[in-house]
């Protein structure tokens, strides 16, 4: 991990040897294809009769976003890459801590909810009641789910605050390190839309960026890092 | 420096497993159903979420330095290994646990809607627990594999024997009896790659004698 990648029609990064089309596609593709899905998050009324309804929709939403986490988690670790920090405590640490409980939450809150809720249409009326209070809690106020979304969403903040942080030392462009600040904060608002989608658009926007400034002038995503050979 | 890395490397590569061994200790060899108590399940499943990153983590460190193909792709499976066996943590233990619980508090006549529900779960008829049950328990035999075959000409045979056969029974389940075997074999046969004497090591050993 420690041989920077030089190679013609690869891209900069010590990680992953990827050719730099792929690279990009993995770095900005994922935030964006993450923050345009948070819009279709379902958000039905609190009631038996609503989340029963929208049961199979709110499974099959969360199956799909725990895919997506999980690429919008390698965009970030390419991202720290090419800052000469994928290796760093943060971010191990903060990634490994999000894609866990972050992914945990998703699945306990979105999939089990969904679950209960569409096994609660073949019960009797009394029994969908007794499962809706069940599960009602998962989403929001059940103590151990909530501790599993604060824990998920302190990896993604100490990630990304990392990230912004070593950017803005490492002298990258402002918009660059203020978009992955945003990326932080938005995500302490929640993940559906609207915070969701910004928390994932300021990520993509920061991607992009350091993508543009480092096309344009090579090794100019970061002027002063220690990078040894120009991107191609 | 390279001295703490290395003890610090070996912390987390024995720490992790033998931590897993004692969760599958720990595990009941049946999950819990109506009026089971069910503090024990849901906390060693919540336990397991660390000891995932930490299998993760494990697994990274197996193959760091290492640049062959199957060293590619094991740090790419860890990902998708890492998420899937997760999710089947978070439905399986965590949800399958809150919700017996939760339903312990309901009036007798309610609780049918939740055995259903528990039921609904982890149920072998249910073709979506089989996926998730089945698909993260091949995607960790996958990556372990690649781990193994990544290590091929630095590690002793046995080790990787011993291994690749944890890492199969592993796959069966981590509650007793399978889980703490597969985790015992995996954590032996990663002593014995990582204490294994080095070249150096033995060049030295034999100019003192």
């Amino acid at each position: 991990m420690s041989n920077l990648q030089t190679s013609p029609g690869t891209g900069p990064g010590t990680l992953w040897h990827l050719p730099t089309r792929t690279r990009r596609l993995l770095l900005i593709g994922p935030p964006l294809v993450l923050a345009g899905y948070t819009v279709l998050h379902p958000q039905p009324d609190h009631n038996v009769e609503a989340l029963m309804d929208a049961s199979t929709w709110f499974m099959v939403f969360h199956m799909i976003q725990l895919g997506l986490v999980g690429l919008v988690a390698i965009s970030v670790f390419l991202l720290a890459d090419e800052l000469h920090r994928a290796s760093a405590w943060p971010t191990c640490l903060g990634m490994g801590i999000f894609l866990v409980f972050f992914s945990a939450y998703d699945t306990l809150a979105g999939i089990g909810t969904g679950l209960a809720m569409q096994t609660a249409r073949e019960l009797p009326a009394s029994q969908q009641e007794a499962l809706f209070d069940i599960v009602q809690d998962w989403p929001a106020f059940e103590p151990w789910v909530i501790w599993l979304s604060l824990l998920g969403t302190f990896g993604w903040v100490l990630t990304l605050g990392y990230l912004a942080f070593v950017s803005r030392a490492a002298g990258a462009s402002r918009a660059q390190w203020a978009f992955l600040g945003l990326a932080a904060f938005f995500f302490l608002l929640g993940h559906p839309a609207p915070f969701g989608t910004l928390a994932f658009g300021s990520l993509f926007i920061a991607a992009l960026v350091h993508e543009w400034r480092a096309s344009r002038v090579p090794g100019g995503a970061l002027p002063d890092t220690s990078r040894t050979a120009p991107a191609k | 420096m390279v001295r703490s890395r290395r003890t610090w490397r070996r912390v987390v590569l024995l720490g992790v497993p033998s931590l897993y061994v004692l969760l599958g200790v720990l595990h009941p060899t049946a999950n819990p159903e109506l009026g089971d108590e069910t503090d024990l399940f849901v906390g060693l499943h919540i336990a397991q979420l660390f000891l995932i990153m930490g299998l993760g983590y494990v697994l990274w460190l197996l193959v760091e330095g290492v640049a062959n193909r199957a060293a590619s792709v094991a740090r790419a499976l860890i990902l998708p290994f890492v998420v899937a066996y997760t999710a089947l943590d978070a439905i399986l233990g965590i949800a399958w646990g809150i919700a017996a619980e939760t339903a312990n508090d309901l009036p007798a006549e309610d609780q049918r809607g939740a055995g259903r529900l528990v039921h609904e779960l982890i149920s072998g008829s249910d073709p979506r627990g089989l996926i998730l049950y089945w698909g993260a328990g091949l995607l960790w035999l996958a990556v372990a594999l690649a781990v193994v075959a990544a290590l091929k000409d630095t590690a002793p045979i046995g080790a990787l024997v011993s291994m690749s056969l944890g890492a199969a029974v592993f796959t069966l389940g981590h509650a007793p009896p399978v889980g703490p075997i597969g985790m015992g074999l995996l954590l032996l046969g990663i002593a014995w790659a990582e204490f294994r004497p080095r070249p150096a090591e033995m060049l030295s050993q034999a100019g003192g004698t």
